[in-house]
C-alpha cells in the first residue's frame, strides 16, 4: 500500500471522488489534493509522495522534469486520469498506469493494488520502524569510514548492487539521508564509535 | 495590508526582512510600497509567495528584480546572524544534558550543516547576486549565468530533516532535556523559512532573471542584424 498519494486534477468532482475511493479502501494514510502543481509548494512542504495521480495535460512536462522540479524520489509512480476513450499508446505510456473515469471503483482499486504489489514489495517489507539488520550495520560501518560502494562490496564479498540496495534500506529505515547524519545515528545506537569514524 | 497579515501570518516575514515597521493603520499594500520605495510587483509577489497564492515560475519585469535581491540578501543575513546561531546555542545547551559522546557528535553535525549553509549563501551573495546586479545596470555580460545557477542550486534542507529525525527518534527517551522540544520547534521554523526562501529563488528570481537575459540577447541580436 502507499503512504502518501497526491491527486493533481483540475476537476473538483474527480478529485474528491478519487479521494473518497482511496480513503474508503484504506489505500493510504494520506491523500493530498490540488488543482495544479502551482499549489505544490504550499501543500506539500517537504513531504514526498510515493504515488501521484494526475490528468493528461498536467503530465505534459514529462515524468523526469516533474520529479526534478518537485524533488521526488526516483521510484515515484505516476497514474494518469483519462477522461474519455483514448488510444494513443505513446501518451498512455507516459504513465505507470492509467485509470479511466468510467472505471468502476473495483477496477480502480485493483489497478492500484496491482501497481503497489508490483513495485512496492521491497518498500512494504522494510517498514520504517524496523531495526537495521547485522548486514546493514556492517555496510553502514564501512560507508562511514569513507569507503565507496565498490570497496564495501569487496570487503564483504557481496555485489555492488547489493550494497546499493542495503544503502537504500538503511536510508528508508532510519529516515536519514546524509552520511554525516547516519554517522550520528550510528554513534547513538552503538553501531560505530567516534574512533571508527576518524580512521 | 493588515487584513492580509491577520489571514496569513507568514507574510510577517516579508515585512520583517524589508524593514517595514508596523503601525500602518489601514494602509493599502500599494501605499506601503510607495512609502518604502518598493517595486509594487516585487512586493506583491513576495507577499503572495508567503501567502501561498503565487504560481510556479512567475516572471517579473526587470524593475522588480532589485527588491527581490534585497529580500533574499536580508534573509541570508537573518539566517546567518540570528536564526542559526540561536539554534546552535540551544543545541549546545541540549548537548550538556546528554552523554558527552552523543552531545559532541550532534554539535559537530550541526557545525557541518552551518558550514554547508554558509557556503551556499556565499556562492549567492558573492557570485550570483552581483552578476544579476551587473546585468541590471550594464547588460553586456560575458556569459549568461542563470542556467548555471539553476543547476548548481543545492538543497540545504536535507541535513535539517536528518537532524529532526535524530532528535525525534534516536536520542533515547530517558534523556529528558527541556531543550529537545525547543531545538525541534526552532528547526521546524527554520525549515519552513528556508522552504519559502528557495521557492522565491527558484520560482521568482530565476525565471525573472532568465527572462531578462533573453530580452538582452534578443536586443543584441537585433542590433547586430541592423549593422
Amino acid at each position: 500500500m502507499f503512504k502518501k498519494i497526491v491527486v493533481v486534477e483540475k476537476s473538483k468532482i474527480i478529485r474528491e471522488g478519487l479521494t473518497t475511493i482511496l480513503y474508503t479502501h484504506e489505500f493510504c494514510s494520506k491523500v493530498v489534493c490540488m488543482e495544479d502543481f502551482g499549489e505544490w509548494n504550499v501543500l506539500m512542504r517537504n513531504t514526498v509522495p510515493d504515488l501521484i495521480i494526475l490528468g493528461l495535460e498536467t503530465m505534459s512536462e514529462g515524468k523526469e522534469k516533474i520529479k526534478y522540479k518537485y524533488k521526488l524520489a526516483d521510484d515515484t509512480l505516476f497514474v494518469g486520469i483519462v477522461y474519455q476513450y483514448y488510444n494513443h499508446r505513446e501518451v498512455i505510456d507516459l504513465f505507470d498506469e492509467v485509470i479511466f473515469i468510467t472505471d468502476s471503483e473495483d477496477t480502480i482499486i485493483s489497478k492500484l493494488k496491482k501497481l503497489s504489489s508490483n513495485t512496492n514489495n521491497g518498500r512494504a517489507s522494510s517498514s520504517s520502524s524496523e531495526k537495521l539488520t547485522d548486514r546493514e550495520k556492517d555496510v553502514l560501518k564501512l560507508l562511514l569510514r569513507g569507503l565507496a560502494n565498490k570497496e564495501v562490496a569487496d570487503q564483504l564479498s557481496i555485489s555492488p548492487h547489493t550494497v546499493v540496495s542495503h544503502r537504500k534500506n538503511i536510508i528508508e529505515k532510519t529516515g536519514i539521508k546524509s552520511l554525516s547524519g547516519l554517522a550520528v545515528y550510528a554513534i547513538l545506537n552503538n553501531i560505530a564509535d567516534l574512533e571508527d569514524l576518524k580512521q | 495590508m493588515s487584513e492580509l497579515i491577520i489571514d496569513h501570518p507568514n507574510t510577517i516575514t516579508v515585512l520583517e526582512r524589508m524593514n517595514i515597521a508596523f503601525g500602518f493603520g489601514d494602509q493599502h499594500i500599494q501605499e506601503i510600497a510607495e512609502r518604502y520605495n518598493l517595486n509594487l510587483h516585487a512586493f506583491v509577489a513576495l507577499l503572495q509567495s508567503f501567502e501561498g497564492s503565487i504560481k510556479h515560475d512567475t516572471r517579473l519585469e526587470k524593475e522588480a528584480i532589485p527588491d527581490l535581491l534585497r529580500f533574499l540578501k536580508s534573509s541570508h543575513g537573518h539566517f546567518k546572524g540570528k536564526q542559526i546561531p540561536r539554534i546552535k546555542k540551544l543545541i549546545v545547551l541540549f548537548s550538556e544534558n546528554i552523554p558527552q559522546k552523543h552531545g559532541q557528535v550532534i554539535i559537530s553535525f550541526f557545525d557541518e550543516y552551518i558550514r554547508e549553509v554558509e557556503e551556499h549563501f556565499h556562492y549567492e551573495d558573492d557570485d550570483i547576486f552581483p552578476y544579476i546586479t551587473e546585468i541590471l545596470t550594464d547588460p553586456r555580460p560575458a556569459k549568461f549565468r542563470m542556467s548555471e545557477f539553476e543547476k548548481n542550486h543545492t538543497d540545504i534542507e536535507q541535513k535539517l530533516l536528518d537532524l529532526k529525525n535524530i532528535l525525534i527518534k534516536y536520542i533515547p527517551e530517558d534523556v529528558s532535556s527541556p531543550y529537545r522540544t525547543k531545538v525541534l520547534k526552532r528547526l521546524f521554523e527554520l525549515e519552513e523559512d528556508l522552504t519559502y526562501h528557495s521557492f522565491i529563488e527558484d520560482h521568482l528570481l530565476v525565471p525573472s532573471v532568465k527572462k531578462m537575459e533573453c530580452d538582452i540577447q534578443n536586443q543584441n541580436e537585433r542590433i547586430c542584424s541592423k549593422k
